[in-house]
């Protein structure tokens, strides 16, 4: 085998599947615990032949493929920018098409339980003269996981000249930047995936909040910008622990408590503004609905600051952060739907934030630093 | 000027630091103790970066804990392995330290020449070399008017041009109602006036 070929199962792919087990477990259990054989085969025939026939089915299915690819993309990212992987940057001196047939291989073998299922159904659709659906499913998938092993050139190629910035430096420069700038300038260039799925996954929420009927009750638009909310947590942890390990600076300066916690609060606001903008341009009509944005922005964004201000606190790896957030979402939704008026509850959260912030801003350290210690 | 009282820090049962009492009059000190005995805690401590027990003032006065906004107009601390947001240009910091700060004008432009740091200003922190970054790092330690301020292993990775800038600076800078605590594993050259040791070791901090 060639020995390029070795290196990369080695790094990649052998390290994706390992890192993936559980995962890959679960959904093989999900996908063939519908009975004893041939039964899980016939009813994923049919699943199959209901995804090439309906146009929404298949919709869904190549959304699930593009966040599943999105997974593999960032893990390879996250492969290559590793310290201890540095030696690949060596790749970009191969020629260009190479390097691309290198990369492409990589993704088409982290996609290849996808691809298999998609292949098997494009075969169907093919068998049942569903020519449109199966010629569209080959391409996308094809095509995705091209553009995907082509943005990895890219990258790699970038950070080897290490030029690359999601956000072109000329205007980057240009920007005067206060501190709320240092956590959205982290997310839209350090963490543009996981910004992408947060957002289509929060937008999937609010979509349905904002077909739920003409003027929905408070309650309901308050429980789901509390979900969106929620499907921020791994970016909050992101910029948490972004905080400590690039920020500490901020934290010899003599800036005020008011001062800190406001560029927090701005940086969220920043990061929610779509779907603020989703919210307000959706309820803007009718005067019930107009009320509802009003007491229901706050809340999100004390929200928001309040899921950051735990993480003073709780010294906790991120499986644990989201356990605890989960926990505390259930709590705040049970919380408005029992009735406590959202803007109430908006201020409530944000007095206890700002306690948070203040008790426990100097008196944390974080978990590496205890570890190093120890 | 800098008073300490029963400072302690544990990491879970291990104590790292225990110094009963402790007064740093204004003076340039040098810090030694081997690896891992707990330099850089103290320096982080100082610089209210990590939390701790006990007390540390100036002139009994402003208390690091009650008063930790005016404490910390009166600190600068320049890292060992300093780190900074890759994304943003050492200008940017540069300014934003200035005004926080409240820097004199022009104090900034002049760290800025002497550390020979114009060329790297408007290109990404990611993009410098571990010798830039510890320039950039300098610099910002030296904006404003602190009396206290802690060099951790301020030789560390720089080249012996700046070494010599950086002699030069902390003997131009240092006044004398402000205290200056540096820490290396190199040896200071006479350029430089010591004039207090301060040992660490056995868990605790002695001046010499």
């Amino acid at each position: 085998m060639n020995i390029i070929i070795k290196i990369i199962n080695r790094v990649f792919v052998l390290e994706y599947y390992k890192a993936n087990l559980f995962f890959f477990l679960m959904i093989l259990s999900l996908l063939t615990g519908f009975g004893t054989f041939p039964k899980p085969i016939l009813l994923h025939s049919e699943i199959m032949l209901d995804i090439s026939k309906h146009a929404y089915l298949l919709m869904i299915t190549l959304f699930l493929f593009t966040l599943y690819n999105f997974k593999c993309y960032h893990f390879i990212i996250k492969q290559f920018t590793a310290t201890q992987n540095n030696f690949l940057m060596s790749l970009i001196h191969l020629p260009k098409k190479r390097l691309f047939s290198y990369l492409l291989y990589i993704q088409i073998v982290l996609l290849l339980p996808f691809l298999i299922y998609l292949f098997i159904t494009a075969s169907i659709a093919f068998i049942n003269a569903h020519f449109l659906s199966g010629i569209f499913t080959l391409i996308y998938s094809l095509l995705l996981a091209s553009a995907t092993a082509f943005c990895y050139g890219y990258r790699v190629w970038m950070h080897t000249n290490k030029e690359y910035t999601v956000i072109p430096l000329a205007w980057t420069r240009r920007i005067k930047k206060a501190p709320f700038l240092f956590y959205v300038l982290f997310v839209l260039q350090e963490q543009e995936v996981c910004l992408v799925i947060t957002k289509i996954c929060s937008g999937i929420v609010l979509v349905g909040v904002i077909n739920a009927g003409d003027a929905p009750d408070i309650k309901f638009i308050a429980f789901g910008i509390l979900t969106s909310i929620f499907i921020h947590t791994t970016l909050i942890f992101r910029v948490k622990s972004f905080e400590d390990q690039f920020m500490d600076f901020l934290r010899i300066l003599p800036l005020p408590t008011y001062n800190r916690i406001a560029s927090l609060l701005l940086a969220y606001s920043f990061i929610l503004i779509p779907e603020i903008l989703v919210i307000f341009f959706n309820f803007i009509q009718s005067p019930e609905t107009f009320a509802a944005i009003l007491f229901v922005i706050p809340l999100a964004l004390s929200t928001i600051l309040f899921f950051h201000s735990i993480l003073y606190t709780l010294n906790v790896d991120i499986n644990n952060y989201i356990t605890y957030s989960f926990c505390i979402y259930l709590l705040i939704t049970l919380i408005v739907l029992f009735g406590i008026h959202p803007l109430i509850l908006g201020f409530v959260f944000f007095f206890i934030s700002y306690f948070l912030f203040h008790r426990y801003y100097y008196a944390y350290e974080t978990k590496s630093n205890l570890i190093k210690r120890q | 000027m800098i008073n300490i009282l029963n400072l302690k820090k544990v990491y879970g049962s291990a104590v790292i630091l225990d110094v009963p009492a402790l007064t740093l009059e204004p003076n340039i000190y040098y810090i030694k103790g081997e690896n891992g005995s707990g330099k850089s805690t103290f320096l982080k401590i100082l610089a209210g970066l990590l939390p701790f027990e006990g007390t540390i003032s100036f002139n009994n006065e402003i208390d690091l804990i009650k008063n930790p906004l005016a404490y910390r107009k009166l600190v600068n601390y320049g890292a060992a392995e300093p780190m900074y947001p890759h994304f943003l240009m050492g200008n940017d910091l540069i300014k934003f330290f200035e005004k926080t700060k409240k820097a004199p004008t022009f104090q900034a432009n002049r760290l800025i020449e002497r550390f020979n740091f114009q060329e790297f200003l408007n290109n990404p922190i990611g993009t410098y070399s571990s010798g830039t970054l510890k320039k950039l790092s300098l610099i910002l330690a030296f904006i404003g008017s602190p009396k206290l301020l802690l060099l951790d292993e301020p030789l560390t990775t720089i080249d012996a041009e700046t070494v010599s800038a950086l002699y030069t600076l902390i003997n131009e800078y240092y006044t004398k109602d402000m205290v200056l605590i540096l820490s290396s594993h190199h040896r200071f050259t006479d350029k430089l006036i010591i004039n207090g040791t301060l040992e660490v070791g056995n868990h605790t901090i002695s001046l010499k």
